[in-house]
C-alpha cells in the first residue's frame, strides 16, 4: 500500500501505522493495530469486517472524529490533528462528507435545508449563498429528491433519506467521502439504489471514496477493497 | 438558509422542551420581580401614609409646654410669615386613654390614644378635600370623633360613651414637694360623635409610623380646659397647598420665614415664663412651674451680659419648721429664701437690726428676720444659736417626706426693705394669688397639720404674705432646696442706671426670645414634618431585598430547575449537536447557536415572568393587607410596579439562566462526537468520572470544614453578621452535601441490604448513577426546598410557651404596664398604694367572689419614658428619635434578661451587664441598652455604635450601645439610666413604664393583678398586659415574616417535586426498553415499581436529610439560645410533606414505568 515513489502532495489519504486502544479496567483494548493506508485523489475504498473489529472507528479518525492512540493520517498532505480545535472543525466542514447508517438528519428541517445545513458551520456571503443554494437544488436533482426538497425527514423513506444524507454530505464539495454502513438499514433494492448514487457523486464529483459495509454487494462496487480484522487492516 | 433560521426552525421544532425552560425562567423572574415589587410597594405605601397623615400640613411645631393659641394669628400677620403658606393652626394634642362606658361599668380600653383638640381651622387647612367630601373632624361640644382603629378596639359606635383619661398640667412639677399628684389625671366623660375612616384625617399623627393611630378628636377649648391649660395649644401646623401631594424638599427659606415670624411673635409667657416690673429698679425672671430650669437660667444670664446688666439667683424654699436647737419654740410653714443678702442696690443689701449692713452668708449660716426672731424667743444680739430647719425634701420617691438642716444663726435682719421682698417666693397658684385671709385655708398637695398653724402666724400671712423668713446662702440653697428640675426660683435682673424698667423689659423679652436659643433649647423647634416623615418612610427594612434574601434559594431552585430542564433538553438532542459537529461546526458557533435560541427561550419565559411577577406582588401585597397583616400594620397598601424594578428583575433572570445554560453548555466539549451520534450525551463525561469524583471530594472536604467553621464562628459575632454566616452556613452545607452525593454516584457503593432487595434496589440505585448530573441537580432542587422549610420552621417562637424567668426574654416579670399619665406614688409600698387609693382594692372572681390581693406577692420596677419613635419591628419607618427608657438603679442592680452582646470588663459588669448602664465615657458619650433586633435591624447599630439623639435642651446626645438583649420585651425603645435620663430631660416627670415581678406567677395570680391595676389606675391610663403578650407581638411580626417565607419554602418544594418527577419519569423513558426487557423476563409490576422508588427514595432521602442537616447547621446559633424553642413536631410535620411530595413524583414515575407496552417497546429497539 505504502509507496514512496509517489508524492505525498498526489495522496489523498494517508494512515501510517494507526493504533487505536481504549483503556478498560484489565487492559487497554487494541481496535486498530498498525493500520497503514495510502489512497490516491479519486480513489474509492471498501472496508469490510465482522461486527466490533474497528471498521467505524477507522473510518472516524479518518473522518477525524477521532484520534488515533498513535500513528499518522494525513489528508491531502495535511496532519489534520495538529490543527487546534476551531481549525479542525473547519477542515473537517470542507474537506470530508459524512454518511451515516442513520441518516441523521435534523428532524426539525426540510430536505433542502438538511443540505444546506453544513454550509452554515462557516460565513458564507450572499454570492456564495447563491451558489450553495444552486448546488443544494443540483445535488438533491443528482439523488432523485428534488420533489421532496420541501419535505421533512419525517415524511420520507429510508431511502429517501439516506439520499438526503449523501447530498448533505456533498454540500460543501469535500475531498473526503466517509460512509458508514450506508445501506445497513436499508433492503437490498433500495440499498442498491444507494449504491448507485454512491458510485455516480464519486464519479461526478472526484471524492476520494470510503465505504464500509457489510455488504458484499456493495463492497464490490469499488475499486479498492480491504478486510479489517484483529486490528489489521488487508487489501484483497 | 441561515443560522437565525437555524435557530426559529430549532424553536418551533423542541418547543414542547422550550416551554419548560421558559416555566422555569418565568419562575425564577415572577419571584425576584415579585420580591421587589412587594418591597416597592411597602415603600411606596409608606410614602403615601406619611403624606396622608399630614394632609396639607408640612411644618409643624410640637412641644410638651403649653403656649397661647393667639399665637398661630399673630405668627400670621407676622410680615416674616411666607405668603404661600396658609396660616397656622394651634391645637392640642396629648397622649391618653379610652375606655368604654356602658351604664357606668367599665367596658373596652385602648391605651396609647392620641386625643387631638382641634377647630375648623385644623380641619380646613389641613384636610380641606375630607371637609369638602362631607367630613367631620370636628366634634361637637361634649363629643368625640374617633377614627375606625380606635372605634374598633373599643367596639364603639357613635351614640356610645367613652371616657378618656389624660394628664392634667401641674402647677409644680410631680416629683417635687408641691406637685399634686392627685389632681395629675382628668377623665374626660365623651358622647361618640362619629367614627372617620383610617384615611386623611383618620390618620393624622406627628410621629413616624405607619400603623393607624388611635385617634380621638376633640374641641380645643374643651381639651385645652381638661389638661389644666385654657386657651393654650402645644402644636403648631403651618399648611401648603399641596394636601399629600408635595414631596419636594420644602426650601429651607420657607421654615426659615415660618422660625422667624414664631419668633416675633413668641412672648415669654408662651414658654412659660413671667417678668415682673420691681419698682425698686430691677425686674425678676419667674416661671408658672415654681423652679426655673437651668437652660433658661444660663440663658437669660446670658442675655443680661450681652446687655450688660447684673442679674442675681434667688431659691426660695418651704420650710416645715423653723426651731432654735433645743427649745420648744417653733415656726410651722415658713418660705426661706437662698440668696446673697448683701447684694448692692436695688436687689439690696438687707439691713440687720442693729442698722448695720447685713453680711455675706457663708455655708451653714442663716440670718432670720426680726418677726421670726422674735417668735422664736431670741431677744437682742442671738448670733450663733443654732437654728434648726425641717425642710420638705424637693424631690418625691414615694411620698411627701421632709429632711432636716442646721445653721448658726448669723444675725436677724429687719422685716422691711429687701428683707421684706413677697415676691422672694414664686407665685402659686392658691396660695400667693389668692385673697385667702388665713394659711389655713390653704389646701396644699402634701399633708398640713393645720393644728399646728398660730393665729400670729395668720397675722404674719396677712401683713407680709409670703415673704421669707429666713435667708440663707446660695450653697447652702443648691445643698439643701435643689432638684433637678432646677436650682433657681427667681432671677433678678438689674438694668444699667438710668435705663426704663418698662423698656428695659421689653428688650430684655425680645433678647431672650429671640437671640438667646431659648425656645429651641427648650423644645420649641419647627420640623419639615411632611419631607422628614416622607424620609423615614424609606424605612429601616427594605422588603425587597428581604424578599428576595429569603427567596434566594427559591431562585435559586428555579435556576437548578432550569439547568435540569436544559440538560436534559439537550441530552435529548445529542444526535443533532453530533450531525452539528461531525459536519464541522465549531463548538463556538455550536455555544452561540444554542446560546442565542436559550435567549429568546429565556425571554419569553422573562416576560412571561414579569407578568407572574406583578401577579405575585398582587398576591404578597393583599396577603400583607389581610393575612400577614401582623408583618406591616398598615392601614392599607399600594402595588407599586416601576419599570426599573420590571427591567432588574427581567435582566437579572436573564443573567441567572444564560449564566446557567452557559454553563450547561460546557458539556458539549465533553462528549465525543462518536456518542453523541448514539444518542448518549454522557460519553467522554464519564470517563472523566474519576477526576469529578476527585473533584468533588475536595469540594466536600472545603465545604464541610467550611460551613462547620461558620457555624461555629456564629456564636462569636453580632446579630447582623449571623444573617449572612445563616446564608453561608446553609450555601456550603448544600454544597457539600451535592458534593457527597457527587462522590458516592461516581465512585462510592451501596450499603449492605437484604439479599434479595438489594439486587433490585440495588439496580434502582444504580440507575440514579447514570446520569449524576440530573441525580444531583434533583438532590440540590429537594434540598433547598428542605432546607428553606426546616431552617425558617426552627425559627418559629411561641413566647406564651416561656417560664416567666430572670433569665429570659421576659426577665422574670409577669407583667408590664405603660401609663399615659405619669405615676410617682409606687404600687408595691402600703404607701404608695394608699396615696394612689388602691389599697384595698379587691377583684371579683369569675364565680363572683371578691378576693384580696396579696400584694406582698409584687415587685415593681419603674421607668421614666421620653416619648419617641417605636424603634421596634411593628415600625417600618426609620425612627430618628427612638423612644428611651430610664431604668432605676434598682432595676439595673436586680439584673436579669438574655444579652446578646456586652461590653463588659469588670467581673461585675460580666455578672451583670445592666451595670454598665453606670459607665462613664469620657467623650460624654450615654451608655444604652437595647434590644438585638432594634439596634440591629431597626436602629441599624452594633455594639459600641452611637444613637445620636437631641435631649431637652436641643443639644446633641450619644447614646453608646453598650449591650444587647435577645428576644426580649424591650423591642420599641433604648435604655439608659436613670441619672443619665434625668440629667438630659430633667422635665419628664414621673414613670409611666413599670415592669411588675410577681412571687407566684400562677397564671390566676397574674390576671388578678392585670385586672386589678387597670381598673385601679384607670385614671392614670394604666394599661396592664403579660410580657408574654407583649413579646408576642414583636414575635408576630417575625412570625409573619417566616410564614411568608415558609410558602416561599413550600413553593421550593414544589420545584423540587417537580424536578424529581421530571427526573424519574425521563429516567423511565430513557430505560424503557430494559424494563420492557425485564417484564418480558417475568418481573412483576411490582418489582419494577420497587426498582424505580429505589432511585425515587436514594434522590428523596439525599435532598431531605442533606437540606435537614445543612439547617440545623445554619440555625445552629438558635440552638444554643435559651430563649429559642424549636417547633419539633412542626419542623417534622413538614419533613413528611416534603417526603410525601417526593414520593408522589416518584409515583408517577412508577406509573409510567408499569404502563410501558412491552411488545412495543421492544420492537423500537
Amino acid at each position: 500500500m505504502s509507496s514512496d515513489s509517489k508524492s505525498q502532495s498526489t495522496l489523498a489519504l494517508v494512515a501510517r501505522n494507526v493504533v487505536r486502544s481504549f483503556p478498560t479496567p484489565a487492559e487497554a483494548l487494541v481496535v486498530l493495530d498498525g493500520v497503514s493506508l495510502e489512497l490516491e485523489t479519486g480513489a474509492t475504498l471498501s472496508i469490510v469486517g465482522p461486527s466490533g473489529c474497528g471498521k467505524s472507528t477507522l473510518l472516524h479518525i479518518f473522518g477525524t472524529l477521532d484520534r488515533p492512540t498513535s500513528g499518522e493520517v494525513f489528508l491531502r498532505g495535511a496532519d489534520p490533528f495538529a490543527l487546534s480545535e476551531p481549525e479542525l472543525a473547519g477542515f473537517r466542514n470542507r474537506e470530508i462528507g459524512f454518511v451515516f447508517q442513520d441518516h441523521h438528519l435534523l428532524p426539525q428541517l426540510n430536505v433542502l435545508e438538511n443540505v444546506l445545513m453544513p454550509t452554515l458551520a462557516s460565513d458564507v456571503n450572499e454570492e456564495e449563498e447563491k451558489e450553495v443554494l444552486e448546488r443544494a437544488l443540483n445535488l438533491l436533482d443528482r439523488v432523485g429528491l428534488k420533489e421532496r426538497s420541501m419535505h421533512v425527514p419525517a415524511e420520507l423513506s429510508g431511502g429517501e433519506r439516506q439520499r438526503a444524507a449523501i447530498a448533505r454530505a456533498l454540500i460543501m464539495k469535500p475531498s473526503l467521502l466517509l460512509c458508514d454502513e450506508p445501506t445497513g438499514n436499508l433492503d437490498p433494492r433500495t440499498a442498491g439504489t444507494i449504491g448507485d448514487l454512491l458510485q455516480e457523486v464519486h464519479q461526478n464529483e472526484g471524492v476520494v471514496l470510503v465505504v464500509v459495509t457489510h455488504s458484499r454487494t456493495l463492497a464490490d462496487r469499488f475499486d479498492q477493497r480491504a478486510q479489517l480484522e484483529e486490528g489489521k487492516l488487508t487489501l484483497s | 438558509m441561515s443560522l437565525r433560521r437555524l435557530v426559529i426552525k430549532s424553536l418551533r421544532y423542541h418547543w414542547r422542551l422550550h416551554v419548560t425552560v421558559a416555566l422555569g425562567t418565568a419562575v425564577a423572574c415572577a419571584i425576584l420581580g415579585g420580591s421587589l415589587i412587594v418591597g416597592d410597594s411597602v415603600r411606596a405605601t409608606l410614602r403615601s401614609l406619611a403624606r396622608e397623615r399630614l394632609g396639607s400640613f408640612e411644618f409643624s411645631l410640637a412641644v410638651d409646654r403649653f403656649f397661647r393659641q393667639e399665637l398661630a394669628q399673630e405668627m400670621a400677620s407676622s410680615p416674616s410669615y411666607p405668603s404661600s403658606a396658609r396660616a397656622p393652626v394651634a391645637i392640642v394634642l396629648v397622649d391618653a386613654s379610652a375606655t368604654v362606658d356602658v351604664d357606668g361599668e367599665r367596658g373596652s380600653r385602648a391605651g396609647q390614644v392620641s386625643v387631638v383638640g382641634v377647630d375648623e381651622g385644623f380641619a380646613e387647612l389641613g384636610f380641606s378635600r375630607f371637609v369638602e367630601a362631607g367630613g367631620q373632624i370636628v366634634p361637637k361640644a361634649g363629643q368625640v370623633i374617633l377614627n375606625q382603629t380606635l372605634a374598633a378596639e373599643l367596639h364603639v359606635d357613635p351614640g356610645a360613651t367613652v371616657l378618656i383619661s389624660l394628664r392634667r398640667l401641674g402647677v409644680a412639677p410631680l416629683e417635687s414637694f408641691l406637685g399634686d399628684r392627685e389632681e395629675s389625671s382628668r377623665i374626660l366623660r365623651l358622647e361618640v360623635g362619629g367614627v372617620i375612616p383610617d384615611r386623611g384625617p383618620g390618620l393624622f399623627s406627628l410621629r413616624h409610623s405607619q400603623a393607624a393611630p388611635r385617634l380621638a378628636y376633640v374641641e380645643r377649648s374643651d381639651l385645652a380646659r381638661a389638661v389644666g391649660a385654657p386657651d393654650r395649644a402645644n402644636v403648631l401646623l403651618v399648611a401648603t397647598d399641596a394636601e399629600g401631594g408635595s414631596t419636594s424638599t420644602p426650601e429651607s427659606s420657607k421654615i426659615d420665614s415660618v422660625r422667624a415670624a414664631f419668633l416675633s411673635s413668641l412672648t415669654l409667657s408662651d414658654l412659660g415664663l413671667r417678668l415682673r416690673t420691681d419698682d425698686r429698679g430691677f425686674l425678676s425672671l419667674g416661671t408658672r412651674r415654681m423652679v426655673l430650669s437651668d437652660a433658661t437660667v444660663t440663658r437669660a444670664e446670658e442675655s443680661c451680659r450681652s446687655l450688660g446688666w447684673r442679674t442675681d439667683r434667688v431659691l426660695t424654699h418651704l420650710a416645715e419648721t423653723i426651731a432654735v436647737e433645743g427649745r420648744d419654740a417653733e415656726i410651722p410653714y415658713s418660705t426661706m429664701s437662698a440668696l446673697d443678702p448683701a447684694q448692692a442696690a436695688p436687689l439690696g443689701p438687707m439691713k440687720l437690726v442693729s442698722g448695720a449692713t447685713a453680711p455675706v452668708l457663708k455655708e451653714g449660716e442663716i440670718l432670720l428676720n426680726d418677726w421670726a426672731a422674735r417668735d422664736l424667743g431670741l431677744d437682742g444680739d442671738a448670733s450663733g444659736v443654732d437654728i434648726r430647719i425641717e425642710y420638705y425634701v424637693p424631690r418625691v420617691e414615694d411620698r411627701v417626706s421632709t429632711a432636716t438642716a442646721r445653721f448658726r444663726l448669723r444675725g436677724v435682719v429687719s422685716l422691711d426693705g429687701a428683707a421684706a421682698d413677697a415676691h422672694l417666693t414664686p407665685e402659686f397658684p392658691g396660695l400667693t394669688d389668692s385673697k385667702i385671709l388665713s394659711i389655713r385655708n390653704w389646701d396644699p398637695p402634701f399633708d398640713m397639720d393645720l393644728d399646728r398653724v398660730r393665729e400670729v402666724d395668720d397675722e404674719y400671712w396677712k401683713d407680709h404674705r409670703a415673704t421669707p423668713k429666713a435667708f440663707v446662702s446660695p450653697a447652702d440653697g443648691i445643698r439643701y432646696f435643689r432638684s433637678r428640675f432646677g436650682s433657681v426660683s427667681l432671677l433678678r435682673l438689674v438694668p444699667l442706671v438710668g435705663e426704663d424698667l418698662a423698656d428695659s423689659s421689653r428688650v430684655f423679652e425680645r433678647s431672650l426670645v429671640k437671640d438667646s436659643g431659648l425656645p429651641e433649647a427648650l423644645g420649641f423647634v419647627w420640623s419639615p414634618a411632611r419631607e422628614r416623615g416622607v424620609s423615614a418612610a424609606s424605612g429601616p427594612t427594605d422588603f425587597g431585598m428581604l424578599f428576595v434574601s429569603f427567596s434566594f434559594f427559591l431562585i435559586v431552585s428555579a435556576a437548578i430547575l432550569v439547568a435540569l430542564l436544559f440538560g436534559l433538553q439537550m441530552d435529548g438532542r445529542a444526535r443533532e449537536l453530533g450531525v452539528y459537529l461531525a459536519s464541522g461546526y465549531p463548538l463556538r458557533v455550536l455555544r452561540r447557536l444554542y446560546l442565542v435560541e436559550s435567549m429568546v427561550v429565556a425571554s419569553c419565559g422573562g416576560v412571561l415572568g414579569l407578568s407572574i411577577a406583578v401577579a405575585y406582588a398582587w398576591a404578597l401585597v393583599r396577603a400583607l393587607e389581610t393575612v400577614w397583616w401582623e408583618a406591616v400594620r398598615v392601614p392599607y397598601m399600594v402595588l407599586s410596579v416601576e419599570p426599573l424594578q420590571l427591567a432588574v428583575s427581567f435582566l437579572s433572570t436573564e443573567i441567572v439562566v444564560l449564566l446557567t445554560i452557559w454553563f450547561s453548555l460546557r458539556r458539549l466539549g465533553g462528549a465525543s462526537v462518536q456518542s453523541l451520534l448514539a444518542g448518549s450525551a454522557v460519553g467522554k463525561v464519564e470517563r472523566a468520572g474519576d477526576a469529578r469524583a476527585v473533584k468533588s471530594r475536595v469540594v466536600f472536604l472545603v465545604a464541610v470544614l467550611l460551613a462547620l467553621g461558620l457555624a461555629v464562628v456564629s456564636y462569636f459575632i453580632d446579630e447582623r453578621a449571623r444573617v449572612g454566616v445563616f446564608f453561608g452556613v446553609g450555601s456550603l452545607s448544600l454544597v457539600a452535601v451535592i458534593a457527597g452525593l457527587s462522590v458516592w454516584l461516581r465512585e462510592g457503593q451501596r450499603g449492605d441490604l437484604s439479599e434479595r432487595m438489594a439486587s433490585l434496589g440495588d439496580l434502582g440505585c444504580r440507575n440514579a448513577r447514570r446520569a449524576p448530573g440530573r441525580s444531583l441537580l434533583t438532590v440540590a432542587l429537594v434540598s433547598s426546598a428542605t432546607f428553606t422549610l426546616v431552617a425558617v420552621a426552627s425559627m418559629h417562637h411561641d413566647p406564651r410557651h416561656d417560664r416567666i424567668d430572670r433569665v429570659s426574654g421576659n426577665g422574670g416579670f409577669a407583667l408590664a404596664a405603660t401609663s399615659e399619665v405619669p405615676v410617682v406614688p409606687r404600687i408595691d409600698t402600703r404607701v404608695g398604694r394608699e396615696e394612689l387609693r388602691i389599697d384595698r382594692l379587691r377583684v371579683r372572681e369569675s364565680d363572683g367572689v371578691r378576693v384580696d390581693l396579696d400584694w406582698d406577692d409584687l415587685k415593681a420596677f419603674y421607668f421614666r419614658v421620653k416619648p419617641g419613635d417605636d424603634a421596634s419591628c411593628l415600625n417600618l419607618n426609620a425612627p430618628s428619635n427612638p423612644r428611651l427608657l430610664g431604668a432605676s438603679t434598682a432595676f439595673v442592680e436586680r439584673g436579669g434578661f438574655v444579652f446578646s452582646s456586652h461590653l463588659a470588663e469588670t467581673e461585675e459588669e460580666f455578672a451583670n451587664p445592666w451595670k454598665l448602664l453606670d459607665r462613664r465615657f469620657e467623650d460624654g458619650a450615654v451608655p444604652a441598652i437595647g434590644d438585638v433586633n432594634s439596634t440591629t435591624w431597626i436602629l441599624k447599630k452594633g455594639l459600641g455604635d452611637d444613637v445620636v439623639v437631641r435631649n431637652e435642651t436641643g443639644q446633641e446626645v450619644r447614646l453608646r450601645i453598650v449591650a444587647t438583649l435577645k428576644s426580649s420585651l424591650f423591642q420599641g425603645e433604648l435604655i439608659v439610666g436613670d441619672s443619665a435620663f434625668t440629667s438630659h430631660f430633667p422635665t419628664i416627670e414621673g414613670y409611666r413604664f413599670v415592669l411588675i415581678e410577681l412571687d407566684k406567677g400562677e397564671a390566676k395570680t397574674i390576671s388578678r393583678f392585670e385586672e386589678a391595676l387597670e381598673v385601679g389606675l384607670e385614671t392614670y391610663g394604666f394599661d396592664v398586659f403579660p410580657t408574654a403578650t407583649l413579646i408576642a407581638s414583636f414575635l408576630a411580626v417575625e412570625n409573619t415574616y417566616l410564614s411568608t417565607f415558609q410558602l416561599l419554602g413550600g413553593l421550593g418544594l414544589l420545584l423540587g417535586t417537580l424536578g424529581l418527577g421530571v427526573v424519574l419519569v425521563r429516567g423511565v423513558l430513557e430505560r424503557r426498553r430494559e424494563l420492557a426487557l425485564l417484564r418480558s423476563l417475568g418481573f412483576e409490576r411490582k418489582r419494577l415499581a420497587i426498582l424505580v422508588f429505589a432511585e425515587d427514595a436514594l434522590l428523596l432521602g439525599f435532598g431531605v436529610g442533606g437540606g435537614a442537616v445543612a439547617a440545623a447547621l445554619a440555625v445552629w446559633p438558635r440552638l444554643g439560645d435559651a430563649a429559642a424553642t424549636i417547633p419539633w413536631s412542626g419542623i417534622s410535620g413538614l419533613l413528611l410533606l416534603v417526603v410525601t411530595c417526593g414520593l408522589f413524583s416518584g409515583l408517577i414515575a412508577v406509573g409510567v414505568a408499569v404502563r410501558l407496552p412491552i411488545l412495543a417497546t421492544l420492537r423500537s429497539e
